[in-house]
């Protein structure tokens, strides 16, 4: 009786050493680091601080440089994640189709991932100077020129480059994911008359549920990650409409106020936590009908 | 079988554990070798007057004709110009320090500034040819290394286009003979080496990197095959042997190594000896070492097992501050027990997380508006609690402490400072009464004037000297406000318009104008500059007024309705991290550093160089200020000194801080007014928006 016993432990064991290489790196760097902000976040300072509770999150939510980058990254988000998910997905249906030149489109809206970041930033200053390429195109024609980096217009030449840096990537995940729809349901929709909305909708779509799913934490984590492009472009204070978390986070890392970043992280890590939650809600109650092969 | 096959599969994951470990270990002896052995030996430094020589025989102040000291058979043989003394264990003593810029030369050429033997007619004129150490063929030498070995004495010479060893040229592995260069000699199992780098050109032609260390056997009057020291790295210097040991000095820390072993003896800061104008190691039989840099000659006693117990860490940021080792050299001299050790960071996130772990016991700021900024983030030690006694208007002056004052307390000091003000003739400003409340007031006056009122200077550095006034007009630190949206703002930008684009458009243009009414930044370092003050609006040429207002010019502060007196200006600020392991002993340091007597020193030993300013102790500036002015008559005595002591106490802000973002700010948004990008108005919008996101996260 205590045979079986015995080889069960012995697996058990087996199962912690083979995570343990895995559990010591999570604990290392994602745990440690946690357990490592929270108390920053709960203390007056970071060298021989005493114990505030939550006076830090009161005081970083009345911080109107906090509350700028919040809205502004908020803002960005919300408009460069439907945007790269919707035109990427849209790119991808029409690349499934029989189209001439379809490889070389495709490689075209790939190369943009391999271009490094300096040269993305250098050829947006090229562009979108106040006396770049497109404001002597604008004056050319007797129009004004706009200064891309110091007005509202900034935001729509962030999410430009988003895009173009962004969307060739999340095409190859829809394309991907369109493959996986199964012929034989489109065939039999075609059979029955369905037509090519009715077949996207009641077919394609819920199928497609888990890759937009993918593609939109993806997109939502390169938005997150536009910080690289923006600084490099603009520095550590930008025009106020550009002015992202990461760059909140990033001063105060760099004037050593670990408290304001702590904080700063962790209302983030919330959001992100809470919003990412809400789309696999939403995934699994639009997919809960889909029948995968 | 299922059981054993997971046994197996561990394997990999034991032998990858056991490699990590392995590597670790490797690290952890390779780090040793140079630097733990430090507790096993270190340097008896013989009491405070045995530490440092100086010899009136050979050694004038403020001459540089000391030439080279090399071993002889009772002591040491120091050579001038004019003559050489011998000098034994116990020759004439004068506990003297002498300072770098008093250029002392050493006979040792790896530096560029090793002039005494360049080919320069002129030099080689000036020095008798008998009275150096050798004669050498001055058309055709570019440098030349000297190192007394043994019983003679071994030269090393770069010609045009070979490498000598005394007379014979050197093979070396390849032709690129500029990549050499000699570091010494040494002695390793019963024979002579010389120590010889090779560098090699990094992504700059300024960034040159050590490749390898090579050992090169003396045969003779000529050279062996060299051998390759494997495990050496970094630019290792004034190499020499005693015959028992070989000694060398790596990034500021003095070595003695033979076959077995290689021993740190310390910091070379820590045992008295400036790392920075460090010339020469030289041994002698008995032991002992004397250590030349360009202010002092140090003789040191290796010993076993007199560690420093106590060593201070000092943070210096940026870089270097060379006017702090100066302070920091005499401490060392005066504490024999404490060492000191000096970090230089580059970046303030280094900074950061140096005070964060702990590492650094004092900090020393060029800018105080970094001390400002640490300050309110509650992570330096409120000096007003831990020395209060020394805060006091006895040691420094009331102004100043009220100037460093962060809410409540005092984190920060300057040791010494400088006073930044507006310059207008004395004739104008007191028609214009006195003080400017605000830049408009300023304008009218300046355009109500006869003559150039405006200076032209570059764009850039007319802004510069605005902003050394104090950005207090325009940003409310402790409120987190800016106000650059403003006619007073406009005008500055509009000034600094009227400038020339680069310095060669400045250079071009300006020679033979006037000097203007307005002097924007004027900078008061010493009683003689508030002495010049008379003649500021002379023309050099005629002696007459380069103005219709008179010769006299007088120091105002920046138009301001918050601040009445001028800025001040420090070549850096100290303070105490609050996470610093040993807090007492730094206090005892900063208090070392504002005590009257440390004072009294700086002042003396930079009598005639005012680059840093005035001391903070208010007496000891008082004196020093009527000696100054002693050879006036005593109403002007009394009206010069009352001048330039008023404008000191009625110093109440510091200047803008180099390098502080909202100076990059407001210099990047300016650039693209100046380049007529923007309006003046668009530029201060950006300025105000950009400044305000700045103060925002502050607060």
């Amino acid at each position: 009786m205590k045979q079986p016993i015995k080889l069960k432990n012995q697996n058990h064991h087996h199962g912690i050493l083979f995570l343990a290489p895995s559990l010591l790196g999570v604990l290392v760097f994602y745990l440690a680091p946690l357990v490592v902000i929270g108390y920053y976040a709960l203390m007056s300072r970071p060298v021989g601080g005493s114990f505030v509770g939550l006076q830090n999150f009161k005081a970083i939510l009345q911080n109107r440089a906090f509350m700028l980058a919040a809205k502004n990254t908020a803002i960005l988000c919300a408009c460069a994640v439907p945007l790269a998910v919707s035109l990427s997905m849209g790119m991808a249906i029409l690349l499934d189709r029989e189209i001439p030149g379809k490889s070389s489109i495709r490689t075209a809206l790939l190369s943009p991932i391999m271009v490094p970041v300096a040269s993305v930033v250098l050829i947006f200053q090229v562009l979108f100077h106040q006396n770049g390429v497109i404001n002597a195109f604008l004056t050319g024609y007797g129009l004004n020129p706009i200064d891309f980096f110091h007005s509202p217009w900034s935001r729509v030449m962030i999410l430009l480059l988003y895009l173009w840096k962004n969307l060739g990537y999340n095409m190859i995940l829809f394309v991907a994911g369109l493959s996986s729809v199964p012929k034989d349901l489109l065939d039999m929709a075609e059979l029955e008359g369905a037509s090519g909305y009715r077949k996207f909708v009641s077919i394609k779509l819920p199928y497609l549920g888990p890759t937009i799913l993918f593609v939109t934490v993806l997109s939502f984590i390169s938005a997150m990650k536009i910080f690289r492009e923006v600084f490099l472009l603009t520095g550590a204070y930008p025009y106020e409409s550009l002015y992202l978390l990461q760059h909140f986070m990033n001063n105060t890392f760099q004037s050593m106020d670990y408290q304001k970043l702590s904080v700063a992280a962790i209302l983030m890590a919330l959001a992100v936590s809470v919003l990412i939650g809400c789309l696999f809600y939403a995934e699994k109650r639009i997919g809960k009908d889909v029948e995968y092969t | 079988m299922r059981v054993n096959s997971g046994r197996w599969i561990i394997l990999p994951f034991v032998i990858m554990l056991l490699c990590i470990l392995c590597a670790c270990s490797d690290l952890r002896e390779e780090t040793t070798d140079i630097s733990e052995d430090s507790a096993k030996l270190s340097l008896d430094i013989p009491g405070n007057c045995d530490m440092h020589y100086t010899t009136e025989a050979v050694y004038e102040k403020s001459s540089s004709n000391l030439v080279g000291v090399v071993p002889s058979n009772n002591g040491f043989t120091v050579y001038s110009e004019k003559s050489y003394i011998d000098l034994n264990l116990d020759w004439s003593v004068e506990a003297e320090h002498v300072y770098r810029n008093n250029q002392f030369v050493s006979a040792v050429a790896m530096q560029q500034d090793f002039y005494a033997f360049y080919r320069d007619g002129l030099r080689c004129g000036i020095m008798s040819i008998d009275n150096s150490l050798f004669e050498f063929d001055a058309d055709s030498m570019e440098l030349i290394s000297v190192l007394p070995v043994e019983n003679g004495v071994y030269t090393l010479s770069l010609h045009p286009e070979h490498l000598y060893f005394n007379d014979d040229e050197i093979k070396l592995p390849d032709d690129n003979y500029y990549q050499y260069s000699m570091a010494g000699f040494w002695k390793l199992l019963d024979n002579s080496f010389i120590v010889i780098k090779k560098y090699h050109c990094g992504s700059t032609m300024d960034d040159f990197v050590i490749d390898e260390v090579c050992l090169y056997p003396l045969r003779g009057s000529s050279l062996g095959e060299p051998t390759l020291l494997e495990d050496f790295y970094g630019d290792i210097q004034n190499c020499s042997t005693d015959g028992k040991y070989n000694y060398f000095t790596l990034n500021e820390k003095l070595y003695r190594m033979n076959e077995d072993s290689v021993e740190c003896l310390g910091g070379l800061l820590s045992l008295g000896v400036n790392p920075d104008t460090l010339r020469q190691v030289l041994t002698a039989e008995d032991g002992n070492i004397l250590v030349v840099d360009e202010g002092a000659l140090t003789l040191l006693k290796p010993s076993i097992g007199l560690a420093q117990s106590q060593i201070l860490r000092i943070g210096l940021y940026p870089d270097t501050i060379p006017d702090f080792t100066d302070f920091a050299l005499q401490y060392s001299r005066e504490v024999n027990a404490l060492g000191l050790e000096i970090k230089s960071f580059s970046n303030l996130s280094d900074v950061n997380l140096a005070i964060l772990s702990g590492e650094i016991d004092v900090l020393a700021l060029q800018s105080s508006s970094v001390a400002q900024g640490f300050s309110t983030r509650d992570i330096l030690l409120p000096l007003d609690e831990w020395m209060s006694e020394s805060l006091t208007t006895d040691c420094i002056f009331s102004n100043i402490v009220s100037a460093c004052r962060s809410g409540e307390s005092i984190y920060y000091f300057p040791t010494c400072f400088s006073l930044v003000g507006m310059c207008l003739p004395s004739q104008v400003l007191t028609t214009c009464g006195n003080q400017f409340e605000s830049y408009e007031m300023l304008r009218n006056c300046l355009d109500s004037l006869d003559g150039e009122s405006y200076p032209l200077q570059t764009k850039r550095a007319a802004l510069d000297s605005f902003l050394r006034l104090g950005l207090d007009n325009w940003v409310d630190f402790e409120a987190g406000i800016a106000s650059f949206e403003n006619d007073d703002f406009t005008w500055i930008l509009e000034f600094c318009m009227q400038g020339y684009t680069d310095y060669d458009e400045w250079a071009a243009n300006a020679g033979g104008r006037e000097s203007s009414i307005l002097k924007t930044a004027v900078t008061l370092r010493s009683p003689y500059a508030v002495e010049d003050l008379a003649h500021a609006y002379e023309n050099r040429n005629t002696g007459l007024s380069s103005t219709p207002y008179g010769t006299a010019g007088t120091v105002f502060p920046g138009p301001s309705a918050i601040n009445t007196g001028l800025a001040i200006d420090s070549p850096f600020v100290l303070c105490i991290p609050a996470s610093s392991p040993q807090k007492e002993t730094a206090v005892l340091f900063l208090n070392w550093i504002i005590s009257v007597d440390t004072q009294r020193w700086w002042l003396e030993g930079h009598e005639g160089n005012y680059y840093n300013g005035f001391s903070v102790n208010p007496k000891l500036t008082y004196d020093s200020i009527t000696q100054c002015y002693s050879i006036y008559s005593e109403d002007e005595l009394d009206s010069l000194v009352s001048q330039c002591m008023g404008y000191i106490q009625g110093a109440d802000h510091f200047s803008s801080g180099y390098g502080s973002p909202i100076e990059i700010i407001i210099h990047e948004e300016a650039e693209a007014y100046f380049a007529g990008e923007c309006s003046a108005q668009e530029c201060e919008s950006r300025i105000q928006n950009r400044v305000s996101i700045y103060l925002a996260e502050q607060n």
